[in-house]
């Protein structure tokens, strides 16, 4: 009865895009998920009646389109939907749409400055070329840089095949990329504070760094590497919310015989003559597989459910060293109307995509400084997306749900843990920070969400809140991700593996940790996905 | 003296005299023109007061390349030390403190309350480092190799670089791997759980840049220091007169050599024709006529002005000017008259080097305003008291402290002009709370903002290496992409100062690596 050939802990879309393709291998896989619902960071949720929220992730780009075809998410219900859009609102009263369409962005950079607008095309094209170099790295396996291996030999001889098409400068500019500041990295194209500080505020999404810590200018690529209907670097809403992702992956999985419980928060695995057999729920029951995968970050993984004596005590030093600082939190506002934004010209679409208020890297990097201080931003760096423009199907008729990310907010604040009235008062901050270029919109806030890296933390079970499942420095990327020599999928365990976001290539709402840990597992059992 | 030579080095800082006595050595004719009056540039004494004098830049030795005496010809023997072995005395606003020995096998001299544990966390960090270190030392005196279009010799860097990594034992290796990117904060925690130690780890990575400890790459710098530091017999050291007496014995030792120096003659314009260097030109029209130039001014003084943007490709002169150079540390020399109280109760205080730093944190909000062009309320320091160790500074009984001051901006939002007395009286103000009495103890201050040291050394920004050093500017990054094997795109051009691979401090690593890649080129 209780009896699998793989179980996964956490359904999560990782987890399930992981056991979509076991189930295709045809293996008996169970899913166990903690909460009352699936999708992780990836839900949708009726927190106010009538009105889903997509009250983690919000937008979808980063999903490989390998994962999207080969799962047939189409044919589960999956429909992405593009939108144009978005601007960065200024102090005194203006604003810096976004475009999709290059030629019309290079004439919005043209209102602040001639010579950027001219130095946008450079821009362009060099972060595509990054873009481009970084991506075949995303659903392969890190090789290790120590092992004799051929496939890991094969490996770095990839790395190294990859620099040496560019030429000798680009190479130069790529080790660059990677290590450099955003703000470095901007000042070098760009003179308008306006114009950096829009772009920037894609370099900290999700960092415990300012746009000048060095190792920032790479995040700005989680910006570009957004893929919908085959477009680079446009962004689209899941219909449905970014829960529908993990509804259609589910559905997929159950067309391949797959089962998923939930209400089944895993306590224990199970280990028998050093190798993982089960899994114990806090309910007590057990189930048993030769093959376990969890969903879960590193810490959750091995601090909480694997039992220390199981693993060697210089990998448990190295997970507790593990870095997964939270820097943001989000609010979820169910709106009567659709709120005015004077700044804008009438009719405008901007509106329709991410609108920040963020107009410098200055002030950006001021709000680092708060975190850095144990305390959220006082002049937060906020993505308000109004998803129900393009997707009306969330909520009543003539009403609207706006998505609104925020940074910086600390795990812990400097006063301690997070009270009640901090978060309200975190909450306060946000909305008057919005407030301030939408005269109507306090008025049209008919129920507001206030989510806290710590409720972050203790509902969707990122530990400390960090939407990554871990910062993503040098230090925790490709083979140093998430241990050194454990940047595989496989753990100290034989048949225990990991396939969440704390592995390569990181978090997101991408699928390729889930896809890559199915392909080492199937590797393991001689099977092919 | 005649006008036509080999070579040319513009500037007499340690790494153009370093250059030049190579150079000269393997019998090149070499002129050294110098702006300022006096040879050594940062590694400089002077009398700042009537009676005082002071190492006016660079007050402390610890990174000299254990090549260069040999090289050079200079005999460490005949170079008379004030003293070795200077210790650290790392303090907090309670006056607790960690004293530490620098040097091969750094260790906890003593402390106000640090366990056994805690003293052992000290020289097992050392010794784990060291192992990391060494392969950033191996690296110190070589050209950066080309990772396209490369020489033989730029593959064999890379493959022994290769091979030295391979040598490593795996879990050395993947830690390597891991902590080169980290920032030092981070490691810092890992690896103490004294704040004292903590923040002397800190200070040490950061002290010369504007990045605090939780930047990523900082570990690179700590790392890259300290590669040098743990070779150095004399560990922390100053010279009898100052530094300036370094600089001298290089001089000397190149006037022996046959080498001509030239003080007060500032070049302004490099002569070229057909992309070839053909000599230089002083701000009072006189010429020189040499084939080969090295320049020991920085990147963009030698590039922008001297060559002159009308001479390089625009992409080139993008690149090179956005080069982060605006310097990060101030500096204040103060004439005494009298010695202060001991901070831990013990007069041998003012004969180590002194840090104030309480945390790791202290030192990163520190930081915090460098970014918006302020200087912080709350600084830290490193404090040496020179004439302690060498009397013949100062008027008997009386004494010079020098004061380093990080994260102090280049410019002031409100421009210096207006703000460089109150930045004064603040930092005197900050020193009464751990030197009490010290404000009736002042004779006479001297202030150097980054921008006072731009005028007075010659270097753009006033910057410590002569521009930003970090995992994002090392090696073939460093000073900037297409210069780093100290070569420039003019035929017979060079660079040798601390902007070039491995960096500032007075190491003589930039000025040995031009001169050996001049002796390689046709
Ligand atoms: C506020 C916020 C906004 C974001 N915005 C975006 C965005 O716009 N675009 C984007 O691409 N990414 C975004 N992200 C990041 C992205 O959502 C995550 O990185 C990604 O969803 C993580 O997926 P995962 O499958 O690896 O892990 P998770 O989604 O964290 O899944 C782990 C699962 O394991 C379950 N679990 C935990 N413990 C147990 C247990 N003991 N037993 C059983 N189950 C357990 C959890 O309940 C969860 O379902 C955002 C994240 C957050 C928090
Ligand atoms: C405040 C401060 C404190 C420091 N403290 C220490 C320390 O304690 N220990 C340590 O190891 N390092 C220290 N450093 C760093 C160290 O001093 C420098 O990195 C190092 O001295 C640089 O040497 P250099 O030869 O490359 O350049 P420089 O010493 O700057 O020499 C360049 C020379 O070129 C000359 N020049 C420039 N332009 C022209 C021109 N047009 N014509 C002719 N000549 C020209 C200049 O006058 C100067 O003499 C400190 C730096 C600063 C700023």
């Amino acid at each position: 009865m209780n009896n699998y050939d793989a179980i996964v802990i956490g359904a999560g879309h990782n987890g399930l895009v992981n056991a979509c393709y076991l189930a295709r291998a045809d293996l008996k896989t169970l899913v166990l998920e903690r909460n009352p619902y699936i999708g992780g960071a990836s839900v949708t949720r009726e927190l106010y009646p009538g009105f889903s929220y997509t009250n983690c992730s919000y937008v979808c780009s980063l999903f490989r389109p390998e994962i999207f075809r080969q799962l047939e998410l189409s044919r589960h219900g999956l429909q992405v939907i593009p939108y144009d859009g978005g601007c960065t609102f200024t102090q005194d009263g203006n604003y810096l749409a976004t475009y999709n369409d290059h030629e019309a962005q290079r004439r919005e950079f043209a209102r602040f400055s001639a010579r950027d607008a001219e130095a946008y095309d450079d821009y362009a094209t060099d972060v595509m070329r990054h873009c481009r170099f970084i991506k075949p790295w995303l659903l392969r396996t890190p090789p290790d840089p120590v092992s004799r291996k051929a496939k890991d030999i094969k490996g770095l001889w990839q790395l190294y095949k990859d620099l040496q098409v560019l030429t000798e400068a680009q190479i130069y500019d790529t080790l660059e990329f990677y290590t450099i500041s955003c703000g470095d990295y901007l000042n070098r194209y760009f003179e308008s504070d306006v114009i950096k500080g829009h772009i920037s505020n894609s370099s900290i999404i999700g960092t415990g760094l300012g746009p000048y810590s060095p190792g920032s200018a790479y995040v700005l690529l989680h910006h570009y590497m957004g893929e919908v209907d085959g477009r680079i670097g446009s962004w689209g809403v899941a219909r449905g919310g970014m829960g529908a992702i993990a509804n259609a992956l589910a559905s997929s999985f159950k067309a391949s015989q797959g089962e998923i419980k939930t209400d089944c928060s895993v306590e224990n695995l199970i280990v028998k003559e050093g190798k993982a057999v089960g899994v114990a729920l806090e309910n007590g029951d057990e189930y048993y597989a030769d093959t376990i995968v969890s969903n879960l970050d590193v810490k959750r993984t091995f601090l909480k459910v694997v039992d220390k004596q199981h693993l060697p005590q210089d990998f448990v030093t190295q997970v507790q060293q593990f870095k997964i600082r939270g820097s943001s939190g989000k609010l979820n506002i169910a709106l009567d109307g659709m709120p005015t934004f004077p700044a804008l010209p009438e009719g405008s679409t901007a509106i329709r995509g991410h609108v920040n208020i963020i107009d410098s890297m200055e002030r950006l990097e001021r709000g680092y400084d708060d975190w850095k201080n144990g305390t959220w931003s006082k002049d937060p760096f906020v993505d308000l997306l109004i998803p129900t423009q393009t997707d009306p199907t969330m909520v009543p008729p003539g009403k609207q749900m706006m998505s609104v990310f925020v940074q910086y907010a600390p795990p812990v604040l400097n006063t301690g843990e997070w009270t009640e009235e901090d978060k309200q008062a975190f909450g306060q901050t946000v909305i008057d920070a919005i407030a301030q270029y939408s005269p109507d919109f306090k008025d049209l806030i008919l129920h507001a969400e206030i989510r806290t890296p710590q409720d972050i933390e203790n509902e969707a079970g990122l530990t400390q809140g960090n939407i990554f499942h871990g910062e993503l420095t040098l230090d925790q990327l490709l083979f140093n991700r998430p241990i050194p020599g454990y940047a595989q999928y496989r753990s100290p365990i034989p048949g225990f593996y990991m396939c969440g976001s704390s592995t390569h290539p990181g978090g997101g709402v991408m699928g390729a940790p889930g896809a890559n840990a199915a392909r080492e597992i199937l590797a393991d059992k001689r099977m092919t996905v | 003296m005649s006008n036509q030579y080999d070579i040319i080095i513009i500037g007499a800082g340690l790494n153009g005299l370093v250059c030049a006595n190579i150079l000269a050595k393997k019998g090149r004719k070499v002129l050294v023109l110098e702006a300022n009056k006096q040879v050594g540039g940062l590694a400089n004494t002077r009398e700042f007061a009537s009676g005082f004098k002071v190492s006016a830049g660079a007050h402390l030795l610890y990174g000299l390349h254990p090549d260069i005496y040999r090289l050079c010809d200079v005999q460490e023997s005949k170079i008379e030390f004030a003293d070795k072995n200077i210790s650290t005395l790392v303090i907090n606003q309670n006056k607790e403190f960690i004293n530490y020995s620098s040097g091969e096998d750094s260790q906890i001299i003593y402390s106000s309350s640090l366990s056994e544990q805690q003293n052992s966390d000290w020289s097992n960090f050392q010794n784990r480092m060291k192992t990391f270190s060494d392969i950033l030392f191996d690296l110190a005196n070589k050209t950066p190799p080309r990772l396209k279009n490369g020489s033989i010799q730029d593959y064999k860097t890379l493959f022994n670089t290769g091979l030295k990594l391979k040598r490593l034992d795996k879990q050395n290796l993947r830690q390597f791997l891991r902590i080169i990117g980290m920032n030092i904060y981070d490691l810092a925690d890992e690896s103490f759980t004294d704040n004292l130690q903590k923040a002397a780890i800190c200070f040490e990575s950061a002290l010369g840049t504007r990045l605090g400890p939780r930047a990523p790459n900082t570990v690179y710098n700590w790392l890259n220091r300290y590669s040098i530091i743990n070779r150095q017999p004399a560990g922390l050291s100053v010279p009898r007169g100052g530094i300036g007496s370094l600089s001298q014995a290089f001089a000397n030792a190149a006037l022996i050599k046959g080498v001509d120096i030239s003080v007060s003659s500032r070049v302004e314009k490099i002569l070229i024709a057909d992309n070839q260097v053909k000599g230089v030109q002083l701000s009072g029209g006189e010429k020189f006529a040499a084939r080969q130039v090295i320049s020991n001014a920085d990147i963009k003084k030698t590039m922008l002005s001297m060559v002159g943007p009308e001479n390089i490709d625009t992409d080139v002169v993008r690149r090179v000017s956005y080069i982060p150079m605006q310097g990060t540390t101030a500096k204040m020399h103060l004439a005494l008259n009298q010695l202060l109280e001991p901070i831990t109760h013990n007069v041998s205080d003012f004969q180590s080097r002194i840090i104030y730093a309480p945390d790791a944190d202290f030192i990163e909000r520190a930081s915090n305003s460098i970014k918006y062009n302020q200087y912080t309320h709350e600084p830290t320091f490193e404090i040496t008291f020179p004439s302690v160790q060498d009397s013949s500074l100062a008027p008997a009984g009386k004494h010079v402290m020098s004061v380093l001051i990080p994260y102090v901006p280049y410019e002031h939002k409100e421009g210096w002009a207006q703000r460089k007395e109150r930045f004064e009286n603040h930092i005197i103000e900050q020193l009464e709370y751990i030197f009490p009495g010290i404000h009736a103890a002042i004779e006479h201050v001297e202030t150097l903002t980054p921008a006072d040291i731009e005028r007075q050394f010659n270097i753009t920004g006033g910057h410590w290496h002569h521009g930003e050093i970090g995992l994002e500017r090392f090696m073939m990054l460093r000073p900037t992409a297409g210069f780093a094997q100290y070569k420039t795109p003019i035929d017979g051009l060079f660079l040798c100062g601390a902007d070039c691979h491995p960096g500032g401090d007075l190491s003589g690593a930039p000025g040995m690596n031009a001169a050996n890649t001049v002796l390689q080129s046709k």
